[in-house]
């Protein structure tokens, strides 16, 4: 009697389980690495970079593309992404998306409609990371083909964590982030933009990829937000850097300077950043502590790293620009009424009484009353290998 | 039953399951809409004053310690009472089963079964249910025993690679809502916490074996599951943010998409959810339990045919009743249907200080 009970236990398992209606194949579906959304004639044409499964297994000398790019157009995104099918064999699969690509008229007007379509898709990939041309369309940009990666998107992906680290101009920003900055009170969300270099018209030729000299490549940076119209505005370089650094994002940023005694520049390599913002709601101030530790990675200049007064004058040089670059964010801050540094969230957090943020528009009632105070200490740290620098006919200070 | 003996750590080990299961549901949902980034304090205060529920069901626990709830309820109450009062027992922890099977089914269809119909998925789900309510007691604590481990294992390694992203500025301020939201958040708290511990009754406590270590067990049983939580409240929260999870349906599942750890461990949401999976399929299976040894002793049902048809005409009702009855299922998305579990609880709660009572006035005639 036991047995035929787990007999039909087991039979029941098999019809339901095996049955599995809805199962895909992983060669059935189309792995999508990246998305690009833009609006043409009041209809969404969305792009999408599809792993070409069958030829990136393919060894030997095949220079075909590791992946194929799709458009699709609709009245929604979804119905765009569906359209897709008509010209696709696979299932598109969202959840290994890494790069998704805006177009500035979809951020300046449609960004409800996108994030209602990404984030109720349970597939959907929230950590995929959001970029904004204003320069190339979307689809220009993913049609490009990229030296180091197969898929373009890994590149694109690679190289904004690169570049935010290193260079800071460039800030990383997932759709997440994004949804979040959009719905929370007291910040607006900033971009990373994307553009191609050049108006090449081989970028999507394979054989550019054999010469030296890429003649397009894809170009990430500066940090885009928006001004007091609601559009898009891009930052300069150093206000971008800044940024990065007022959020600790920027890990090994790079900073140079002119020499004193000469022509000539140094620049000198961000080791540790350890930043703090306090609001003080009695004096409507936020201060801005930063504590930068740099070494010196090029250094042309004149002067003696041995000497002290040297150092110490190096330093208060790289204090003085960096809160200058600071300082000129805070005004672009004031000017386009725009908190895409996220005071308000701060101010929000310290004490909720202080400005009423449901009734309230921050950006254009709070932000204005705010002082801000900016205190930046610099230490340089290392010196290299190099205690003098190298002069002609081996001439040494 | 009466024959079944376990060990306080078994035994205490079903506490973190049976009192975590309303929260994950429904629960979090309140007290996120209800109380914003107060829920941390409001679940603070909830814990503190269900003690005084928690002290209420042990005190039960302790009359007549050879009975069931059953029993116990014959042996204190007139006939006509007893019957109604048991009823009510077995009503109410089928209905229980019902609503914590059915959110079980929805989650599973809503997130990994598009098309796939519901009636299949609670087939599949049923098939474990049934197979544990048939079992008994020694059974039941000890599949807790090991479940308890796989939860600890799987709560940890989400905790830790969660930490590292939380923001401190979605936390603060800590009191963000009115203190009468505060303090109406913590009693419902306090109710879906404490409330599933009446399950526990349908054990004997001369069941247990020695008892020396059985307070301390469950002290820290509570303790654990309540410190569980409340961990669990402030990742969600200092990872999404306040205005993030409002427009989620499952907040809680979401914040796991969020792990990612040594570059290629991401996308395990659907792995760390088994701990969901375990805490509500075994609550589920030992309400149905309950119900199940409360309807057998009240008929003082003997035939083993007729159990075994009680069992399966309940496993269909829970499974399949909710299904049927609310296809639209919108209402349990919204944060007021954690009023059904709490006036449920209750409605337990009165029952039981009315038992207290009664026994005192015997014990004292």
């Amino acid at each position: 009697m036991k047995k035929i009970k787990y007999l039909i236990l087991i039979i029941t398992f098999i019809f339901v389980l095996t049955g599995c209606e809805t199962h895909k194949e992983i060669s059935d579906l189309g792995m999508v690495s990246a998305m690009g959304i833009e609006k043409i004639n009041d209809e969404y044409l969305i792009s999408v970079q599809v792993a070409n499964i069958k030829k990136s297994t393919k060894m030997g000398t095949d220079n075909s593309s590791k992946v194929t790019l799709y458009t699709g157009s609709g009245k929604t995104p979804f119905e765009a992404i569906r359209e897709v099918s008509t010209k696709s064999s696979k299932k598109l699969y969202f959840s290994h998306i890494k790069i998704i690509i805006l177009s500035d008229e979809i951020i300046n007007d449609n960004t409800e409609e996108i994030i209602d379509f990404f984030t109720r898709d349970n597939e959907g990939n929230m950590n995929a990371y959001v970029l904004v041309s204003t320069k190339n369309t979307p689809s220009e940009i993913l049609s490009t083909i990229t030296a180091f990666e197969d898929v373009p998107a890994e590149y694109i992906y690679n190289s904004i964590i690169l570049s935010e680290a290193s260079y800071g101009n460039t800030r990383i920003l997932s759709f997440e982030d994004f949804v979040n900055f959009l719905i929370k009170p007291g910040i607006d969300p900033s971009f990373t933009k994307i553009s191609l270099s050049s108006d090449s018209k081989d970028k999507n030729n394979t054989e550019t990829l054999n010469a030296i000299n890429l003649s397009s490549y894809i170009n990430l940076g500066n940090i885009l937000v928006f001004n007091k119209d609601n559009k898009l505005v891009e930052l300069s370089e150093e206000e971008s850097v800044a940024f990065n650094l007022i959020n600790g994002k920027s890990s090994n940023s790079i900073i140079t300077l002119k020499c004193d005694n000469n022509d000539s520049y140094y620049t000198l390599e961000l080791m540790n950043n350890s930043y703090n913002i306090k609001f003080n709601s009695k004096k409507d101030e936020i201060n801005i502590d930063l504590k930068l530790t740099y070494s010196i990675s090029d250094f042309n200049c004149e002067t003696s790293l041995l000497n002290n007064d040297s150092i110490k004058k190096i330093e208060k040089e790289i204090e003085n620009k960096i809160k200058n670059n600071i300082n000129s964010l805070l005004n672009k801050v004031i000017e386009y009424q725009s908190d895409f540094i996220g005071f308000g969230t701060l101010v929000k957090s310290r004490d909720k009484n202080y400005f009423d943020f449901e009734n309230n528009d921050w950006n254009k009632d709070g932000l204005s009353n705010i002082k801000f105070k900016t205190n930046v200490k610099v230490s340089l740290e290392n010196r290299g290998d190099l205690i003098n620098i190298v002069k002609k006919e081996g001439k040494y200070e | 039953m009466n024959k079944d003996k376990i060990n306080s750590f078994e035994f205490s080990s079903v506490i973190p399951l049976i009192v975590s299961n309303s929260i994950l549901g429904s629960g979090f949902l309140y007290l996120y809409n209800y109380s914003n980034k107060s829920s941390v304090i409001s679940m603070f205060i909830g814990l503190i004053i269900s003690i005084f529920f928690i002290l209420l069901v042990f005190k039960i626990f302790n009359i007549l310690p050879n009975e069931t709830i059953t029993q116990k309820l014959k042996t204190i109450f007139p006939k006509f009472i007893y019957y109604i009062i048991n009823i009510i027992f077995i009503l109410i922890s089928l209905s229980i089963s019902a609503l914590i099977f059915f959110r079980l089914t929805v989650f599973f269809h809503s997130q990994f079964t598009g098309s796939f119909s519901k009636y299949i998925i609670a087939l599949v789900l049923l098939l474990p249910t049934y197979y544990l309510s048939t079992k008994n007691i020694e059974v039941i604590t000890r599949l807790s025993n090991i479940i308890i481990f796989i939860c600890i294992f799987i709560f940890l390694f989400d905790a830790l690679s969660l930490i590292p992203q939380v923001d401190l500025n979605n936390i603060y301020p800590l009191i963000d809502t009115s203190y009468k939201n505060i303090l109406t958040s913590s009693l419902v708290f306090s109710i879906l916490f404490s409330g599933p511990s009446f399950l526990i009754l349908v054990i004997p406590k001369n069941n247990i074996k020695k008892k020396n270590k059985l307070k301390k067990y469950i002290t820290i049983s509570y303790i654990l599951s309540g410190l569980f939580l409340l961990i669990i409240n402030i990742i969600t929260l200092g990872v999404l943010g306040i205005d993030l999870i409002k427009i989620y349906t499952y907040p809680a599942y979401i914040v796991l998409k969020k792990i990612h750890v040594i570059k290629f461990i991401n996308s395990i949401e659907n792995l760390t959810v088994l701990m969901w999976f375990f805490i509500l399929m075994f609550t589920s299976s030992i309400s149905l339990f309950f119900s199940k040894s409360c309807l057998i002793e009240m008929f003082n049902i003997k035939n083993k045919g007729t159990k075994i048809i009680i069992n399966i005409i309940m496993n269909l009702l829970i499974a399949f009743l909710p299904l049927i009855f609310f296809n639209n299922k919108s209402f349990f998305d919204k944060p007021a249907s954690a009023i059904i579990p709490v006036i449920l609880y209750s409605i337990i709660f009165i029952i039981l200080v009315f038992t207290i009572l009664i026994n005192k006035i015997k014990t004292k005639n």
